[in-house]
């Protein structure tokens, strides 16, 4: 076996244990051995603020798997579409606002 | 190729492999069987599922995923784009944000007014015991 070939059993060894990694942690959650409970509510109530940025980050994980999967230069990981990007900044910055009311409204109260 | 560097590559891929294999046998096997329970993943310290760990997972588990993707597909370790970095950098921030929003509520109850403090119920000690 030459040094190319080496290689490549290393690198795909890292990319298996990724997906294996990943389906693990899927099955995982599906299967309810990972605790999910809580995920979209605040309290007993279900958060808007959670939703949305579940929703947000989903869609830009999913966009950028995209982008990586078509892009045809390897060398280089893929830009985020600076869209994107700004929607992920402005979901993160209402949570943490949200976050922020609800825990002030808790003390008050 | 010569026999040396060879051996060694083989001994270093076989040890990260096995690492690897290891690390997702113990994650499918349950806890009493000497399994790595995952069931706390998400959930913060009150028991819920966070989103901000739920983000952060996601985008970790792409970005590492493309990376490995395009390493295989190029043969080089491809160069990350600042984009890419800025994306990790809100999530992170979000996660540690909301951890230290969520440690300023008050966990523990007030002991009620007509308790007396500790100091006073314990009895002050000899000094002349050793």
């Amino acid at each position: 076996m030459n040094s190319s070939s080496t290689l490549d059993l290393f690198e795909s060894s890292s990319e298996l244990f990724v997906a294996a990694l990943g389906g693990v942690l899927l099955l995982s959650i599906l299967l309810g051995r990972i605790r999910i409970r809580g995920l979209l509510l605040d309290g007993d109530t279900p958060s808007a603020a959670k939703l949305q940025l579940f929703i947000i980050s989903l869609t830009v994980a999913f966009e950028y798997a995209m982008t990586i999967a078509r892009t045809p230069t390897p060398s280089r990981l893929p830009p985020l579409n600076d869209t994107l990007l700004t929607l992920g900044a402005a979901s993160n910055a209402l949570f943490l606002v949200q976050g922020v009311f609800v825990r002030l409204k808790k003390l008050g109260s | 190729m010569s026999f040396a560097p060879t051996l060694l590559a083989y001994v270093i891929i076989s040890f990260i492999a096995s690492l690897e294999a290891v690390v997702i046998y113990r994650l499918l096997v349950p806890r009493e069987t000497g399994g790595i329970d995952l069931s706390w993943l998400l959930a913060a310290d009150d028991g819920k599922a966070s989103s901000g760990r739920l983000q952060l997972i996601l985008f970790a588990f792409v970005i590492a995923g493309g990376f490995a993707y395009l390493t295989v597909k190029g043969n080089a370790f491809p160069v990350v784009d600042q984009t890419v970095l800025t994306l990790l950098g809100i999530s992170s921030a979000n996660y540690a944000l909301g951890k230290a929003i969520d440690n300023q509520t008050p966990t523990n109850p007030k002991p009620p007014s007509d308790s007396k403090p500790q100091s006073d119920s314990t009895p002050p000690k000899d000094p002349k015991e050793p």
